[in-house]
């Protein structure tokens, strides 16, 4: 068999193979034209998010989804933890939007179309798939990039894979530290405020009945 | 050039199969707030035969109100799981049919707690991302034993992989309860801080009345 069949079944093999993978459905939920919709992916930092969606419009005539609108915009938010906007940008109804998170924390994906109306309009369709850290990774590009062959790219993904869930595991630590510290601060602060209140009402009563004693002695009922 | 002999391309279509074979799931998880007296509802598509693997939990209600109602229908509307008020749960469907199938999370019981909740699905019967076949530049030799060899080491990164999917899988169930707790914490720091606050002042105005 010659070089050139044998590359020419390996290009078919692998579009089969991408074509078969296209298939997985992403979730998809409804949201009207002005509504906003906010989903919260709390990752460690120095990792890479990528969200694929698709919009569709309702279409009245027929009581479904047009299979593809090319007039509507998206606008995709992006959050990090501390509020600061990292991601601001209107794409078209059809794509991909990236973001890789630099602080640890809770990141807020915020997804609204671009309609200039002022009540909701019609319904819209959104599929949207989010992966984070390695699934974000597009092996076949790497793989041709470095030309691996297919044992060098599983132990690479199975690499990629274990990278990741340390960096998760550091990320819990720190919140754990976190959650230690308000869980103290919030121990020690009841239990002082027990012991200030207890004082306080201790003194007011003795100031109370040092008053009224003096009272009832100045009025010689005592 | 090396010449590539024909027993490569046998060996090709046999990994090739053999990956269609390793049909592990796809896994998806989403956190999501959805406001007081609102129902949020999300889409699946499945096939006849597919598993779908579900478990949610509530991370951050309010006062202390952390539960939620789910409902998941099937693509004709009927309504296979109904749950009234729960803090967590974890479900297992089989697709009895192709279709839509609903995934409905319901907070029109609380008048002003808003819910956060954290969802994850594996659909069993998908094909994993990892399964590309890529044949390499590199040509075996054509020796029975090297393919063995390379079968059994696929055979073991295989498991490895579905080994670290678990642990991915525990992970984020690990995290999404971490977060409940501490958002529990928090809100019990910010209301110890709050009524003490108020009751330093309730305090003093009584004093000073007296």
């Amino acid at each position: 068999m010659s070089i050139n069949k044998m590359w020419k079944l390996n290009y078919f093999s692998l579009v089969l193979l991408l074509l078969c993978l296209s298939r997985t459905y992403a979730l998809y939920f409804h949201i009207g034209e002005t509504e906003r919709k906010c989903f919260i992916e709390e990752i460690p930092d120095e990792t890479m998010v990528i969200g694929n969606y698709k919009v569709q419009l309702y279409d009245p005539r027929t009581g479904g989804f047009m299979p593809s609108s090319p007039g509507i915009g998206m606008h995709v938010e992006v959050k990090d933890p501390e509020e600061k906007t990292i991601l601001s940008r209107v794409y078209s109804s059809e794509g991909r939007f990236t973001f890789t998170s630099h602080t640890p924390g809770e990141h807020v994906i915020c997804l609204y179309s671009n309609s200039t109306k002022w009540f909701s309009g019609t319904q819209l369709r959104v599929h949207l798939d989010i992966q984070v850290g390695e699934h974000a990774i597009d092996y076949a590009n790497v793989a041709q990039k470095e030309k691996l062959t297919e044992l060098q790219l599983r132990v690479r993904q199975l690499l990629d894979q274990v990278e990741q869930i340390t960096k998760e595991q550091n990320y819990q630590r720190y919140r754990e530290e976190r959650f230690r510290q308000t869980s103290e601060s919030t121990n020690q602060r009841v239990l002082w405020w027990s012991i200030t209140q207890t004082c306080i009402l201790l003194i007011m009563g003795a100031w109370q009945m040092k008053h009224l004693k003096s009272f009832f002695e100045a009025k010689k009922l005592v | 050039m090396e010449i590539v002999c024909c027993f490569s391309n046998k060996m090709f279509f046999f990994v090739f199969f053999l990956n269609l074979l390793y049909l592990v799931s796809m896994e998806k998880e989403m956190t999501v707030s959805i406001e007081p007296g609102r129902k949020e509802c999300f889409f699946q598509y499945l096939k006849t035969e597919q598993v779908l693997e579900l478990d949610y939990q509530v991370i951050d209600g309010g006062q202390g109100e952390i539960d939620i109602s789910f409902e998941l229908l099937s693509p004709v509307g009927r309504s296979l799981v109904a749950e009234y008020k729960k803090p967590d749960s974890s479900h297992r469907i089989a697709a009895e049919e192709d279709g839509d199938y609903q995934l409905c999370w319901d907070n029109t019981f609380s008048r002003f707690n808003s819910k956060t909740v954290f969802f994850e699905i594996a659909i069993d019967g998908e094909e994993d991302p990892w399964d590309l076949d890529i044949d390499g530049d590199v040509a075996p030799s054509p020796e029975d034993i090297y393919e063995t060899q390379i079968l059994n080491m696929q055979d073991t990164m295989q498991r490895v992989r579905l080994h670290l999917n678990k642990i991915r899988h525990l992970q984020d169930q690990q995290r999404a309860f971490e977060a409940r707790d501490r958002n529990i914490a928090e809100s019990n720091f910010t209301r110890v801080n709050v009524w003490s606050f108020f009751q330093i002042v309730v305090m003093g105005c009584v004093g000073f009345l007296q």
